[in-house]
């Protein structure tokens, strides 16, 4: 009776550490291949800033365009024998696994949406500007507007989709595109020119002559 | 056993051949176009260490170490929209005027200035993907962000704004210029421009 007891004793201590085995093993395949691990809770430490250079500039900007875009690379598995190779060696990595239980034709991809701001005006410090009083008229002689600044920052630039292992140079590469079709949207939309109309209000407000004011662009 | 062996790469095959995920992304862009006034005056390039240590937990043996060294580029001076008609009086020759307090117009981190220096991963860890170092990047824009009000750029960007401004009247044929500053107090702590 009592060997009865302490047989029926051990079946059950062994049991229930075969569950908490199985609980263990399955929070740490959970915590590698399921959690989620995006970097949220990272902290950095707290190290100097260095002031590297100190400019005196003279930018007058009269145009803030703000603009989104979405940056794609991709790259295709080239025939099945590689795709179902591709996908099996994602299931082994396990930041890469669940990519590869899709099983899907994308060898790698990067999608990026890129938040910008393009400021457009006139640099007076690298061009010279003139007031001339002619005619009973004040004439003022500017430089044609052009794009000053153009700020992109990593808190404006999303990852929206990274399959597959990238590099630093080929996230520099994307975000280089979108830089340029910032600029490129920036050229179709004509903001220079755009950027001459409230130049113009502005520095009227400035002045505030009784002569009528001309401005003429260099 | 064997036909199992070739049931499941069969399986796989046709699970493998059927996936596809090319759709190209789409073209659309979203913009704001506004008009400003803003006068920059002063530029600082800045550069910043940022470091982390990420140690792992129980179930995830090893520690990761990252180093990336960034630059930014901040402008700032004054919003000149922000000049009311009271703020300016001329009388005869003499011109006096309040300026707009100085304030960040501008910051900018170059992609081609951010540079991972050292990764040191140990254990069972895997390395950085791009989304983790865009992560520790923001991090390090808001770090820069916080640090830059300790620096002297708004003082600047108004002792320049003034100077300008000065020039600028001095050309107008004006010959007392007055140029009144904002106390330090009530300029905007706005840093995230």
């Amino acid at each position: 009776m009592v060997r009865n007891k302490i047989s029926e004793l051990r079946i059950l201590i062994v049991r229930l550490a075969i569950i908490a085995v199985i609980v263990i093993v399955g929070y740490i395949i959970y915590q590698r291949y399921f959690a989620d691990h995006s970097g949220d809770d990272y902290a950095i430490e707290d190290t100097p800033l260095h002031v590297e250079e100190i400019r005196k500039i003279v930018e007058l900007n009269t145009i803030k365009f703000r603009d989104e875009v979405v940056v794609d690379s991709l790259e295709l598995y080239k025939t099945t024998a590689e795709q179902i190779q591709g996908n099996l060696e994602k299931l082994i990595d396990p930041d890469q696994a669940k990519h590869g239980i899709t099983s899907s034709n994308v060898k790698r991809r990067l999608t990026m949406v890129v938040k910008g701001e393009l400021l457009y005006g006139i640099d007076l410090k690298r061009k010279d500007f003139t007031v001339i009083p002619k005619d009973g008229k004040l004439v003022i002689s500017l430089p044609n507007p052009e794009l000053l600044s153009i700020n992109l920052t990593p808190k404006n630039t999303d990852i929206f989709v990274e399959n597959g292992t990238w590099k630093d140079y080929e996230r520099q590469l994307l975000m280089r595109k979108a830089r340029t079709k910032m600029i490129a949207s920036g050229e179709k939309l004509r903001l220079k020119e755009k950027a001459k109309v409230p130049l113009e209000r502005l520095l009227k407000q400035l002045i505030r002559s009784t002569q009528p004011i001309v401005i003429e662009y260099y | 056993m064997k036909q199992t062996i070739t049931c499941l790469i069969v399986a796989l095959a046709l699970l493998s051949s059927c996936g596809t995920d090319d759709t190209p992304v789409s073209n659309k862009e979203i913009f704001e176009i506004r008009t400003i006034g803003t006068l920059s005056t002063s530029e600082y390039t800045v550069g910043k260490i940022i470091k982390l240590n990420d140690e792992g937990e129980w179930y995830h043996w090893g520690d990761r170490k990252i180093l990336i060294s960034c630059k930014a580029k901040i402008k700032a001076g004054v919003n000149l929209n922000n000049l009311k008609a009271e703020d300016i009086k001329i009388t005869g020759k003499k011109i006096e005027i309040q300026l707009p307090p100085a304030e960040i117009i501008s910051f900018e981190m170059n992609p081609d200035q951010i540079k991972t220096e050292m990764v040191d991963v140990s254990g069972f860890r895997g390395g950085f993907s791009q989304q983790e170092k865009n992560k520790i990047l923001r991090l390090g824009e808001k770090s820069i962000r916080e640090d830059m009000k300790e620096l002297n750029i708004l003082n600047d960007a108004e002792t320049n704004a003034i100077v300008f401004l000065t020039d600028f009247y001095k050309n107008l044929g004006f010959e007392e210029i007055i140029i009144h500053g904002t106390k330090q107090d009530k300029r905007t702590t706005n840093i995230d421009r």
